[in-house]
């Protein structure tokens, strides 16, 4: 039905060129507003329908106004495109807010239909009613608007346009003239119902009026003074001379394209609503009606014939879309399904006339003068329109930013307070962060202080007990490796004099090294078989020593054994063993014996090596020497044999005494452990003093040679 | 004799003259005890004592008492090279062993060569002042030209032994902490002390009543 209606339209293309004219100045109106909202739908759509817009403004007729338009329009663009860039406070002005998009796509449609006339069907779908433009209303910008000055947009790509735009007016101009030489004004007029059409639904609905009551209704708003009218008395100039070339083969195409895109763009709109609605009224948001009527209600007081005008165009961009729902929508503001349309739309178009007048009359009072008061309300209509439109994208916009920060608010409580899982989450994390608590902390110390203490003890207690520590604390340790180092030191000076050494001294001096090291060898075999009857150990260690001749007494030695034979013999000597000590004591008492007699027995080993390689004596030869030494280890082991077995003893009396021979049996093990530890250590100190005998038995025979 | 828990072993050797009291400093260092007499020491004693280098870091040092006597100078000689700290000790009743100050210090570095020893020079037996024969000027010039520490102590009295040694000490344990002294296989001069003995055979549990042994 709709469709009729553009046709008809279509088919007054001088008409519609003329109309072009309004569609220039309302976008150079937008331009200068600043409100670039329909440029924002970005992408060469709004190009298109910009371009579109141009050409049709400068087919109707002046360059300068041409250019104008086209310059505001590519300016417009750019803004919006700018803007689009920055996003947010911009965006509050420019989002593509359903209204936005819905005025945006009225002028795309005329450009789609040249350049995308696919994505117009695609668009195209059943757009039911548009209940937002009737409710959004708001004039505000329209004094804005209209009071700004034009500013000139030049901007290369205007000329481009103005390029096309004028081969177009050329073309139309024909046609123009044919149909309208007469009046500017008329030709506005119809112009301007040609742009409704083109443009937007709105405008269509009113071309069906135009249509209608068409030239009649044009010379009633002719009244009025638009703001524009200096732009348009140029663009009529144009107009007149553009035919509307474009529009003559495209017109059918174009309104098809443009239904479309108007339902489109509505039910977008729509949708957009809707979607939004819904989730406000979930979220209890406000509305953007609401917000827009809190916004604006000064403005509606005061520009009240406005407001019905501008209420009056979204109905009829409705009433385009649906034919003639739109009037009935005016009436309504929820004219939403009408297929009876037509009757109604007259009293639409008297509506919008007479919002007309009023505006005209309300202009004329900002001092406009009046050109054609058709034009101007035609005028009026487009810009309400298009401010609607922007204050609607303005108000969507706030509403919009007004919603996210609520869903921001509702999903942070809603995270925070209403999702267990995620406390428990954040409990859990936070737990892991938090340091224990200073008792907690305390009590650990306390703990681990009584562990260590416990292990200190039982280390030292242990150490008490360890043949190694002792032997170590008693120096035994410092001794045998003294020792060793000088072995070591030996062992390298023999060999370097033996390989030194000429061959016939090396054959005297062999068989002397041959023996020692035998008897080295042999010493611990013939101890082994050796008894471990009672010895006189401080005779047998001081005849040995003497034998080595080397001026040293075995003080320490023999004081250290005497000790622990007097020990062992108090031991026994008293009664109650138990009384004296208990088995641990003895245990202590028999491990450190064992060490300090080791000590002694290395150091003595140790001095003896020195003292051997030291002495130039001659008077003992060394092989008696290391027969000596031999014996002296075997008295030593088996003394330490002897000690071992007496502490044995005495812990087994202990035991017995005490009933506790399982606890005293590992303990007299260990005795004997430690005993067989400590004739390793005397053997092995003993077979260190094997190079250090060599040694000094070559030294001597080097000397005696020399 | 329980040992207690150390962080490292720095051996040191103490050399210098015979007779001008090397044992009685390290007697009265280990035992606190000064004794008049004492037997000339043959080929090399040990003494070791565990010193607390800084807050809760102890060490144990294991000092070499070598013979002064000049038979013994090729033994000593080889444990030079184990050690990590030289202590060079002069009797300032002695002219000569004074004089002797420069051929000990040559001697150990000699055969140190390869590590950083710390040397630390004692005038000792600084309570005979009557027979002073070098002064303490002297002593500590003779220190500084070597950039070395010195001392003047007295095993009779006590001075300095303690802090000779404690000073030697830190300074072996600075130069670990600097990196300037490694820990090195096939070099005893720094051991690490050792832990807890873990070969702990629990034999028997008494009521932990500290025996005799100590």
């Amino acid at each position: 039905m709709s469709d009729d209606e553009a046709f008809a339209s279509a088919e007054e293309g001088e008409e519609e060129a003329k109309g072009s004219k309004e569609k220039s100045t309302v976008v150079e109106e937008q331009s200068k507003s600043g409100q670039a909202a329909p440029a924002e739908k970005g992408g060469a759509k709004p190009k298109g329908k910009q371009q579109q817009r141009k050409k049709k403004g400068k087919a109707q007729g002046k360059a300068t106004a041409e250019e104008k338009g086209k310059a505001s329009q590519k300016t417009s663009r750019e803004k919006s495109s700018v803007k689009a860039d920055t996003s947010t406070v911009q965006a509050k002005e420019f989002q593509p807010t359903p209204a936005a998009s819905v005025e945006s796509q009225a002028p795309v449609s005329q450009s789609s239909e040249l350049v995308q006339p696919s994505t117009k069907d695609s668009i195209k779908a059943d757009s039911v009613s548009d209940k937002q433009d009737s409710k959004h209303e708001d004039v505000k910008d329209i004094s804005t608007t209209e009071g700004l000055p034009d500013t000139k947009y030049e901007t290369p790509r205007g000329q481009k346009q103005e390029v096309l735009t004028d081969q177009d007016a050329d073309k139309s101009v024909e046609s123009k003239s044919e149909t309208q030489p007469d009046k500017d004004s008329e030709i506005s007029a119809k112009s301007a119902g040609d742009v409704r059409q083109s443009l937007s639904k709105n405008t269509t609905g009113e071309d069906a009026r135009l249509g209608n009551s068409g030239e009649q209704s044009i010379p009633r708003d002719a009244d009025g003074a638009s703001p524009n009218s200096g732009e348009e008395k140029l663009a009529e100039d144009g107009a007149k001379d553009e035919g509307s070339w474009n529009w003559g083969w495209g017109s059918s195409i174009l309104n098809a394209a443009t239904n479309s895109l108007e339902t489109f763009s509505s039910q977008v709109g729509e949708g957009l609503t809707t979607i939004i609605d819904s989730v406000e009224s979930s979220l209890g948001v406000p509305s953007p009606e609401d917000v827009a009527k809190a916004d604006s209600p000064t403005e509606l007081d005061t520009v009240p014939g406005e407001e019905d005008t501008v209420t009056a165009q979204p109905h009829e961009k409705e009433a385009s879309e649906e034919a003639l729902a739109a009037k009935r929508a005016a009436e309504t503001q929820k004219g939403e399904e009408d297929k009876e349309a037509e009757q109604t739309a007259t009293p639409a178009a008297q509506e919008e006339e007479d919002a007309a007048k009023a505006e005209g009359s309300w202009l004329s009072g900002w001092g406009m003068s009046s050109i054609s008061n058709m034009g101007k309300s035609l005028v009026n209509k487009s810009q309400n329109l298009m401010n609607t439109g922007f204050e609607k994208a303005e108000n969507l916009a706030a509403g919009g930013l007004d919603i996210l920060e609520t869903i921001g608010k509702k999903t942070y409580t809603t995270l925070t307070e209403h999702d267990p899982g995620l406390r428990r989450a954040r409990e859990f994390l936070h737990l892991r962060d938090e340091k224990p608590s200073l008792s907690s902390m305390l009590r650990e110390a306390q703990e681990q202080a009584d562990v260590q203490a416990k292990r200190d003890e039982e280390s030292e207690e242990a150490l008490k007990v360890n043949f190694t520590a002792l032997f170590e604390d008693n120096q035994g340790l410092a001794h045998l490796e003294a020792l060793e180092m000088l072995s070591n030191r030996s062992e390298r000076k023999v060999q370097s004099l033996l390989s030194a050494m000429e061959e016939d001294m090396l054959e005297n001096i062999r068989p002397q090294l041959v023996e020692i090291k035998d008897t080295f060898q042999q010493a611990f075999e013939k101890e082994e078989a050796g008894e471990e009857s009672e010895h006189d150990f401080s005779k047998l260690v001081t005849e040995n020593l003497s034998e080595l001749h080397l001026g040293t007494a075995p003080d320490k030695l023999n004081k250290v054994q005497e000790n622990v034979r007097q020990w062992i013999a108090d031991f026994y000597s008293h009664e109650d063993h138990s009384e004296i000590s208990d088995a641990k004591e003895v245990q202590q008492r028999a491990i450190q014996s064992l060490a300090d007699v080791t000590s002694k027995a290395v150091e003595q080993f140790h001095k003896a090596g020195e003292l051997v390689l030291m002495q130039k004596d001659e008077e003992k030869s060394y092989t008696h020497r290391a027969q000596s030494l031999a014996k002296l280890s075997s008295v030593l082991v088996t003394e330490v044999d002897i000690l071992a077995s007496k502490f044995s003893q005495c812990l087994n009396k202990i035991g017995e005494e005490k009933k506790t021979t399982e606890e005293v049996n590992p303990m007299v093990t260990s005795v004997y452990l430690e005993a067989s530890n400590a004739s390793g250590y005397i053997q092995d100190a003993f077979q260190l003093l094997l190079p250090v005998l060599q040694h000094a038995a070559i030294q001597s025979a080097l000397a005696l040679s020399l | 004799m329980c040992e207690p828990i150390f962080e490292y072993q720095f051996r040191l050797i103490l050399i210098g003259d015979s007779t001008v009291g090397k044992s009685s400093i390290l007697r009265y260092f280990t035992d606190g005890k000064f004794e008049d007499a004492c037997d000339p020491t043959v080929g090399v004693d040990f003494y070791a004592r565990l010193m607390e280098v800084k807050p809760g870091v102890r060490v144990k040092l294991q000092i070499w008492d070598t013979a002064g006597q000049e038979r013994f100078r090729s033994i000593t000689r080889s444990y030079y090279r184990n050690s990590v700290g030289v202590i060079i000790v002069y009797d300032i009743t002695k002219r000569s062993t004074f004089e002797n100050l420069k051929q000990w210090y040559e001697e150990a570095r000699n055969h140190i060569e390869p590590h950083k020893a710390i040397f630390l020079v004692l005038g000792h037996k600084s309570d005979k002042e009557d027979g002073r024969q070098v002064t303490a000027r002297e002593g500590r010039r003779f220190a500084e030209m070597h950039g070395l520490k010195f001392f003047e102590t007295s095993a009779k009295t006590g001075q300095n032994i303690e802090e000779s040694f404690s000073q030697i000490a830190k300074d072996t344990y600075q130069h670990l902490q600097d990196g300037h002294i490694r820990l090195e296989d096939g070099w005893d001069g720094v051991k690490p002390g050792f832990a807890r003995p873990r070969e702990t055979v629990h034999l028997a549990e008494g009521e932990g009543e500290s025996g005799g042994c100590c």
